[in-house]
């Protein structure tokens, strides 16, 4: 019973998170500010649903591998993040209506 | 490294036969190979990683940390009436040399929502806050800290 | 009820509203006015599929299934990676992705 309350929580809260991230990529306006959401949901979203589940399976083959998948995840998301806001910065030619520039380096 | 190449194998596998063990070390033995050669591995980083062992589990932690602190922020932000937000490009150093350490920071700074890499030369960085209170004090991150205690262990 | 009643409510409305949420991203992959946005969403469909594939080898109690979400989820890492890095190269091949030409392309906007 203990279980089930503490899985059925964690797997709420991923949804709100998921939720959120959705309703927040069609209420952001550009993409790298839709990007930040996006990775909450990559991160914070999918992780805390497959917690949940994680709880609900105990100790077994299954929860070993959605730990896999959980690392997997926090390894593989922020790369693919990178590389698709590198690509916009290089591609979008008025970047600087978007967000401003500050510079704290010696260059 | 070894160990944990094997014990991967046998989660995939799902059960424990004569087969599987065998082939196992077999094929462990060919990718503990080709990480020796091409991806500059060498019994010294394992001897580190346990040096490094309690810092490590410190930065999982904090980072965990971090992640729900922002999340918070981000989703607040997200549900607001009107969006008011000013997004921010910051360019700044860190004063980190082992590579490792760095893509470790890189990849921590993207997941913490809010703030994006959006490249890394040496030790300069180049960042993507979502708004200004989140791009404020971006030099010495709580992340900053805890690997330059790692990099003078090493 | 039972508990394993209730479980089964969860599972299936969990992934009831993961395959929303789907839906939600792919009229944004579709709508989406930059090449960026389309591969941002896609990127965000493969993640909730990751998520919906995973509930259900927990709701049938297959293990086997978790390794299907693995490699979906390998295969939308890759996806990102190969589009982005062919779109540099088709359509920027003048503007290297070196950091310091990224940072005289910030300057020449100024």
């Amino acid at each position: 019973m203990i279980k089930l309350i503490i899985s059925t929580i964690l797997i709420v809260l991923g949804l709100i998170v998921v939720i959120t991230a959705a309703v927040g990529n069609y209420r952001f306006a550009y993409v790298l500010n839709r990007m930040q959401v996006g990775s909450t949901a990559d991160t914070l979203g999918a992780s805390l649903v497959i917690s949940g589940l994680i709880v609900y399976s105990g100790f077994s083959l299954i929860s070993l591998k959605l730990v896999m998948m959980i690392v997997f995840l926090w390894v593989a998301n922020p790369v693919a993040s990178h590389f698709l806001a590198k690509t916009e910065i290089i591609e979008n030619e008025d970047i600087l209506d978007e967000c401003e520039v500050v510079r704290h380096d010696s260059i | 490294m070894f160990i944990l190449l094997f014990l991967l194998w046998v989660a995939l596998n799902g059960k424990i036969t004569v087969e599987i063990i065998v082939i196992g070390f077999v094929v462990t033995l060919g990718v503990y190979a080709f990480a020796w050669k091409c991806l500059d591995y060498s019994v010294k980083s394992d001897i580190h990683f346990f040096k490094n062992f309690f810092w490590i589990i410190l930065y999982i932690f904090v980072l965990i940390y971090e992640i729900i602190k922002s999340s918070l922020s981000v989703v607040l932000i997200a549900f607001k009436q009107d969006i008011e937000i000013q997004p921010q490009i910051v360019f700044f150093e860190v004063k980190l040399k082992n590579k490792v350490l760095l893509t470790v920071l890189a990849n921590s700074i993207t997941l913490t929502p809010g703030t994006m890499t959006v490249d890394v030369e040496e030790n300069r960085f180049c960042v993507h806050a979502l708004d200004k209170s989140m791009a404020e004090g971006i030099e010495d991150l709580v992340f900053v800290k805890l690997l330059m205690k790692m990099e003078e262990n090493v | 009820m039972t508990i394993d009643g209730m479980y089964e409510i969860l599972f299936i409305v969990t992934m009831s509203l993961l395959a929303l949420i789907t839906f939600a991203y792919l009229v944004r992959t579709i709508l989406g006015p930059h090449f960026t946005d389309r591969i941002l969403a896609a990127n965000s469909i493969s993640t909730v599929i990751i998520l919906i594939i995973s509930v259900l080898a927990v709701y049938l109690k297959e293990s086997y299934i978790v390794d299907v979400a693995l490699i979906y989820a390998s295969l939308g890492f890759i996806t990102v990676i190969i589009l982005c890095k062919s779109r540099l190269q088709i359509h920027h091949r003048d503007r290297d992705d070196d950091f310091k030409n990224l940072k005289k392309g910030l300057d020449k906007h100024d």
